[in-house]
């Protein structure tokens, strides 16, 4: 029984050892990455700096004007305000604005409409009523 | 805001086990930890009752309804002869717990650059539906039209909104800070679960610390994912059942009722577990009858929420997950999902995970079964088993489904495997 507990620690100790440095070289890889970024500059506290990501988030928190000009936060609030809620997302993280798209929630039946309406060229598909993938914003 | 969200709650919570165990005096880590979990929940509680009750978001009304949740806890105590102070009475200092909890604090910290708001479910689920409530003012109930917002239940969306009322804004800050808190809370319960059965603190300290290197642990637990909830109610009731064992009291029957209710309000999976555990407890409740009452009266005060979303706003059902039993025979798909979960714990990201669920089946060569160790043996076979089969059973793509589901399920359960091998080799057993 105490070789298997002394097996086990030892093991525990290496795979410690393993995850830390694992641990650490993605936390380096993310200050390089934040480094090589002057979109937030004078952020206080280096923990609460926003990556790139924020931009992509900006539309779904809609208070914070876009980086992109294609999307009008007004509009963004608009859809806040009658029930939606944007969210937008990215799929390739390394290169997130060749696939950056839009997701809508729609919460009125009316909604459907007036997306079509006044941005018919953006839909790119739906799964039933509910979510729209808009056209990618910028390539 | 976020240290005045967890004092709010962490008084509520302190006032409530207070006025649980006014006889059955207890307080150490353990009580503490249960303390903070009682606290979270009543806030969520309270944006519940609120914006059901008054038909929409309303800060103000969320914020009176603190004052009055707290003076009716101050007075319960009060009238029950409680003790506030209980939970933190036995407490001791443990040097190597705050340097266990400091670690993954600052490797949390590191890793959410990449996180600052979250994974693709905290934008378009957890956060979303905060966002939708505070955002959608009486049309809230519109959001179960789209019916994946009714699959789990809101304990964490509602915490958020508790906090964003106090603090007046939709702040990003609120959600990561949460979802550090709840991911260093995983940790303390493992740190505590294993110090409670081992009586090791080392050991404890140990098994943590490598919970608190692993890559997959951190980046999931800063996910602000209702998963890093689920795990540590899983395990924390778990040791809430021994505990009832051990003692038999029916303060703990009451708590253990309550904190069910809280889990299950969690997430679908908390369910799920909440129902595994009143499965497991019922042999024992057979012979002692005392303790149904407690029990059922605490779990009917916190499932109630959870009835409601899973029972009263689900819509109707897309038809994307429909049953096929017809692939309980197909072997390949089964081999498929248990060839995926050995794929993914024997990755480098998950640090080493595999050893546990190997280091278990070795540790049977070498020592025999107690009461512990069958409940924790039973919830995970049982719990590992439903999930096989309805990966084996719901139609649809299923490399998409395990990779967008299959490593969250090993995120719930890892805390609860981690405990179970260290008590099966290190746990003081009882015949």
């Amino acid at each position: 029984m105490k070789i298997a507990q002394y097996a086990l620690i030892a093991m525990l100790f290496y795979c410690i050892f393993c995850n830390l440095k694992i641990s650490t070289a993605i936390i380096n890889r993310g200050q390089k990455f934040l480094d090589s970024s002057d979109e937030f500059p004078g952020t206080p506290f280096l923990f609460l700096k926003p990556s790139l990501t924020h931009v992509y988030h900006a539309g779904y928190y809609a208070d914070h004007t876009p980086a992109n000009p294609d999307i009008d936060p007004n509009y963004a609030r608009n859809f806040q305000t009658a029930g939606f809620a944007l969210a937008p997302t990215f799929l390739d993280h390394e290169n997130p604005w060749k696939y950056s798209f839009v997701i809508v929630h729609l919460s009125h039946p009316e909604a459907l409409a007036n997306i079509l309406k006044q941005w018919p060229s953006r839909v790119m598909s739906s799964n039933g009523s509910n979510i729209f993938l808009l056209q990618q914003i910028k390539s | 805001m976020m240290i005045i969200s967890l004092l709010i709650a962490f008084v509520i919570g302190a006032l409530i086990f207070g006025a649980i165990y006014q006889k059955d005096a207890w307080g150490n880590a353990l009580g503490v930890l249960v303390s903070f979990w009682l606290g979270v929940a009543s806030c969520a509680l309270i944006v519940f009752y609120s914006v059901w009750i008054s038909g929409g978001y309303d800060p103000l009304n969320i914020i009176n309804t603190t004052f009055i949740v707290l003076i009716c806890c101050i007075l319960l105590c009060y009238f029950r002869q409680g003790n506030p102070f209980l939970c933190v009475q036995g407490l001791k200092f443990s040097f190597l717990f705050v340097l266990v909890i400091f670690i993954g604090w600052i490797l949390m910290n590191g890793l959410s650059h990449h996180n600052f708001y979250g994974d693709w479910d905290a934008w378009s689920f957890w956060n979303y539906r905060s966002r939708y409530l505070v955002s959608a003012g009486y049309h809230w109930k519109d959001i179960f039209t789209y019916d994946a917002q009714a699959k789990h239940p809101w304990l964490l969306s509602y915490w958020i909104v508790f906090g964003w009322s106090w603090l007046g804004e939709q702040s990003y800050a609120y959600t990561f800070l949460s979802a550090q808190f709840f991911g260093l809370m995983v940790l303390a319960t493992v740190f505590i679960s294993i110090w409670y059965l081992t009586t090791n603190e080392f050991i404890a300290f140990v098994a943590t610390l490598w919970l608190a290197s692993m890559p997959y642990f951190l980046l999931h637990s800063i996910s602000q994912y209702a998963d890093v909830i689920t795990a540590s109610l899983i395990l924390l009731n778990l040791v809430l059942l021994f505990h009832l064992y051990q003692r038999k009291v029916k303060s703990d029957a009451l708590l253990l009722g309550l904190m069910l209710g809280i889990m299950a309000f969690s997430k679908d999976e908390g369910i799920l577990s909440a129902l595994l555990i009143i499965v497991l407890l019922i042999p024992w409740l057979r012979k002692s009858k005392d303790f149904y009452a407690p029990c059922c009266w605490g779990l009917l005060l916190t499932i109630f929420p959870t009835i409601v979303v899973k029972c009263w706003m689900l819509p109707a059902p897309s038809g994307v997950n429909t049953i096929n039993l017809s692939n309980i025979g197909d072997w390949h798909r089964a081999l498929y999902i248990i060839q995926y979960f050995l794929f993914v714990l024997r990755k480098p990201f998950y640090g080493g995970a595999l050893i546990i669920p190997f280091g278990i089946l070795i540790s049977f060569l070498f020592r025999k079964s107690d009461k512990q160790d069958v409940i924790m043996a039973w919830f995970l076979m049982i719990f590992i088993a439903v999930f096989l089969f309805l990966y084996l059973v719901v139609s649809g793509n299923l490399p998409w489904r395990l990779l967008a589901t299959g490593e969250r399920l090993v995120y719930q359960i890892l805390p609860v495997m981690m405990v179970f091998l260290f008590y099966r080799l290190f746990g003081n057993f009882q015949k």
